[in-house]
């Protein structure tokens, strides 16, 4: 009896070694090719090769250098910005509608939202593309803007649906029955219980389109390229180790928007667990 | 402080979702500073006459009037009412003190009128020390009186009240009832009082309503609608009643009638108001009843009281008083309550008993 149970657990932690090997390695294999760049961008050859056989920061000074590259992080951040906005503001009004009510088939018009997220990249760039060319847009800012958007407003429907399914509405009716209007019961009662998701789902659409080359080549012009667009024209032409040290640079500050997500859940759930004194 | 409540008055307000009347054209007046209480079963349209007077559930017609001003076609938040929801619907972003004086701040009150009043109402519902904490961590019977203070705290002259003792346990419902009648009679606004619990109904009202398929069936002090139900349903739904099913009428004079029942020929007092048509029940409530061992030579209906004979089936003693059901041979058995006061030995089972009650406690009403 002792012995066949020491042979069991014996068994079962035999299988727990295995789990955690399987998950390391997937990790691994997650994980680990987003990081060879980092080597890559302080190799000392003028052309990408790995391993690298040196060290340099050559690379880091020539992008410095180079004015098209801060003129692509600049354009980067003007279609980013507004772009999280806008779907901040977009996607939050559709989420309050589908959870409100009111409509006969939320589930498809919830489908409809998340839609853009779902589908490749491509179908709307070649859908948005002579529709921008009537509109005389195509090359500005607004074109990249109004694409990046509509993938940008699903994943803040989808954060602030999340947030919402806690949320009381009962809250809003006792709010209204005390004197307070729409707007100020949205401002006062509603707003706080999901901001966290507004503000996660805004960080994400902006990593979305800090990171988005698809509508951006069909999008932009030569004034207007982003980052991702910089790099894959540079990639074509040059294919030097700069491109490693923008992807760095872009791999880093992405890192730093999802830490930010990370720490913004983390401060929300140990502030909603009950406190007691 | 009687003043401050307002009289609320409707006509004909009524409610239609597509064909469905959720409220058909209702009539009521509640007096000024009066407890006034809905009760039915769910889908009388009580929740939605509350609504119509709240604001939530704009009605599809009538008129809604608060002090003699319609309000029908008014947002809730210009209605000037209060309201309590089951779910105490406190703001669980606020502190007790912001939660209360959120109403304040709406109406823009200085800071030390605000901190003033609601001191005053944290004293009222006897919390005073906890304006400080988030409402997470009170209990839920600290919370209901926190949402009582923050409903009232801008003097409002109706309150209205949806179940809001629904979500707490039987002892904490009771000690909560006491508590709202004491704040009511403080603040003395009118209350409009929504609950499916009819004793809770009884122990607090002035008056009661019992709504059923979206009307009012029946309207009194809570006294009136035990001892005179005007159908078996309204005798059932408020309290414990015993009903006999009434066959043939062999005699009738000014006060009383003689009915055959399945459990014997009865004396009953006929209402006129019952009307002669339909099928009619004889309703005995379980306290109008003696109980006693039988004793074989009378068990024949006379001189004003009912006699039937039967087995004790049941017996059980709660709070002072025993609790009895008693096989009479046909139908149902009779529910007998007695206070274990009058009677020092209680009765057991398979016990031959003898049971009576008044011809003045025995009402004949109609079946529906």
């Amino acid at each position: 009896m002792a012995i066949e149970s020491a042979r069991l657990s014996g068994g079962f932690r035999a299988g727990w070694v295995i789990v955690c090997c399987f998950t390391a390695l997937i990790l691994v294999y997650l994980v680990l090719p987003q990081f060879i760049v980092l080597p890559l961008s302080f190799s000392d050859k003028s052309f990408l090769s790995f391993p690298p056989s040196g060290w340099s920061t050559q690379w880091y000074q020539r992008l410095v250098e180079n004015p098209s590259w801060l003129q692509a992080m600049v354009n980067s951040l003007a279609i980013g910005v507004p772009t999280a906005v806008l779907s901040m503001i977009l996607g939050t009004m559709a989420a309050l509608a589908v959870a409100r009510g009111g409509f006969a088939r939320t589930g498809v018009i919830s489908a409809l939202v998340v839609a853009p997220m779902m589908l490749p990249h491509v179908i709307l760039a070649i859908g948005l593309y002579p529709l921008m060319l009537q509109m005389g847009l195509l090359g500005s800012y607004a074109a990249a803007t109004i694409g990046h958007t509509v993938i940008g407003v699903p994943l803040v429907f989808i954060t602030v649906t999340a947030a919402l399914a806690r949320h009381d509405f009962t809250l809003e009716l006792a709010a209204m029955t005390l004197g307070a209007r729409p707007w100020r019961t949205f401002r006062s009662i509603t707003y706080p219980t999901i901001r966290i998701g507004i503000i996660i789902g805004g960080i994400l659409a902006f990593a979305t389109s800090i990171d988005e080359l698809m509508l951006a080549l069909f999008l932009t012009g030569a004034q207007t390229r982003t980052l991702p667009r910089l790099i894959w024209e540079q990639m074509n032409d040059y294919l030097t180790p700069t491109i490693a040290a923008v992807a760095t640079l872009v791999f880093a500050f992405t890192l730093i928007l999802l830490l930010v997500v990370a720490l913004i859940q983390w401060r929300s759930a140990r502030l909603e667990s009950p406190k007691h004194d | 402080m009687t003043e401050r409540g307002a009289e609320l008055k409707l006509t004909g307000v009524a409610k239609r979702y597509g064909e469905v009347d959720a409220l058909r054209p209702t009539d009521l007046m509640l007096n000024r500073g009066e407890f006034f209480s809905l009760i039915g079963p769910s889908g009388s349209g009580k929740t939605t006459l509350l609504g119509a007077v709240a604001g939530f559930t704009p009605p599809s017609q009538g008129r809604i009037e608060l002090d003699g001003v319609d309000v029908a076609g008014l947002p809730p938040y210009k209605r000037e009412i209060g309201m309590v929801f089951q779910n105490y619907a406190l703001f669980p972003h606020l502190t007790v003190f912001e939660n209360i004086a959120f109403p304040l701040r709406l109406r823009k009150c200085p800071d030390t009128e605000i901190r003033q009043r609601v001191g005053q109402m944290l004293e009222t519902v006897r919390l005073p020390d906890v304006g400080g904490r988030m409402p997470t961590q009170l209990s839920g019977g600290q919370q209901q009186r926190i949402a009582l203070a923050r409903a009232a705290v801008y003097g409002p002259r109706i309150l209205l009240m949806d179940e809001p003792l629904g979500a707490l346990d039987k002892n904490l419902r009771e000690e909560l009832q006491t508590e709202i009648r004491q704040f009511h009679a403080k603040i003395g606004a009118t209350v409009l009082y929504v609950t499916h619990d009819q004793d809770e109904a009884a122990a607090m009202s002035d008056r009661i309503a019992i709504m059923r398929e979206g009307s009012i069936v029946q309207l009194g002090t809570p006294r009136e609608l035990y001892e005179h139900p005007v159908n078996a349903f309204d005798a059932r739904f408020l309290g414990n009643a015993n009903l006999f099913d009434v066959g043939r009428e062999t005699r009738r004079d000014d006060t009383y009638a003689r009915v055959e029942t399945s459990v014997g020929t009865l004396l009953a007092i006929h209402e006129s108001r019952g009307g002669a048509s339909g099928d009619r029940v004889i309703c005995v409530r379980p306290e109008a009843i003696s109980i006693e061992l039988n004793d074989p030579s009378g068990a024949a209906s006379d001189q004003g009281r009912n006699r039937i004979a039967g087995r004790i089936a049941d017996a059980t003693y709660t709070a002072g008083s025993f609790r009895y059901l008693v096989d009479v041979g046909s139908g149902e058995p009779v529910a007998v309550n007695m206070t274990s006061v009058r009677q020092s030995e209680m009765f057991k089972p398979d016990d031959h008993v003898a049971l009576s009650w008044a011809a003045d406690a025995t009402l004949m009403i109609p079946k529906e």
